[in-house]
């Protein structure tokens, strides 16, 4: 029952509940108007946290995408380690971005970031660009010699880390301005 | 803070709670009174209580054996804001009949 709400409005729920066995008839209808209004309206506080989830990681990988058809023309590096390991590090911003906004745990964050960003790619390139689906990160950790298997486990890390250094930064402000 | 014109459902629940002002009153007498629905009358409850227009609290039944209830009662704050924004006294005549 809780999942209807936040932890502010928790005992909303149970008032409503606690409400419903007073009813003779019509429980039922009573209890899912009730804790369906309780979840759109911790949707309408919440929106804006899930589009920070929904907005940076899809903007990392057009990002990514970007970067990946420029680097032949920006630093005409393709043997050089440094067009690796800008592509590696260039979620960084995006992941800082979400731990600055998102006022849930780092650890969280960067988890459900990190499944956003493997998991576009997965399931839409093989529509968008008739390519197979594949974890976005394997080409890159490959050329900086790390066996492709790492790959997602190095993505996980980097976004651990931006998230962590984001909402580290906003707990540093915040702890001045009070 | 933005200030928004306040709904009519709004302002009835305040004026149910207005006209017993001196008890508190339960989510299903104050449904009952203004015909609301439980899905439009508790995200009422929740923003007049986050901006201090009604005080909630849990209330032991009187009968034994039963859960507490949540109960409601307007505080000033709600009262002075039913009042600037009571729009005529054709629903204030509707639920003081009712009650």
């Amino acid at each position: 029952m809780r999942v209807f709400s936040d932890a502010q409005h928790a005992s909303w729920v149970d008032a409503i509940v606690e409400e419903a066995n007073h009813l003779e008839e019509g429980r039922t209808r009573w209890l899912l108007g009730g804790l369906l209004s309780l979840a759109c309206y911790r949707l309408s506080r919440e929106i804006w946290s899930l589009l920070v989830f929904a907005f940076f990681p899809l903007a990392a990988i057009v990002f990514f995408t970007l970067l990946v058809r420029a680097q032949f023309v920006i630093w005409n590096s393709s043997n050089l380690l440094i067009g690796p390991v800008i592509l590696t590090i260039s979620i960084a911003p995006f992941a800082w971005q979400i731990g600055r906004i998102a006022q849930i745990h780092p650890v969280f964050s960067g988890t459900m970031a990190f499944m956003i960003f493997q998991s576009v790619p997965v399931i839409l390139w093989p529509a968008l660009f008739d390519a197979p689906g594949s974890l976005i990160w394997g080409i890159n950790v490959k050329a900086l010699g790390i066996s492709p298997v790492f790959a997602p486990l190095l993505t996980l890390t980097l976004w651990f880390a931006g998230t962590l250094a984001g909402s580290y930064c906003r707990w540093r402000v915040t702890d001045h301005v009070s | 803070m933005r200030s928004r014109k306040p709904s009519p459902q709004t302002i009835a629940v305040l004026e149910v709670l207005s006209i017993n002002s001196g008890s508190w009153m339960y989510g299903l007498e104050i449904a009952k009174l203004t015909k609301l629905k439980s899905g439009s009358l508790y995200p009422i409850l929740i923003r007049c209580a986050e901006r201090g227009f009604l005080d909630a609290k849990w209330v032991e039944p009187l009968e034994s054996g039963r859960p507490p209830r949540h109960a409601y009662k307007i505080r000033p704050e709600g009262v002075r804001f039913l009042e600037r924004n009571r729009n005529s006294g054709l629903d204030r005549q509707r639920i003081e009949s009712a009650v």
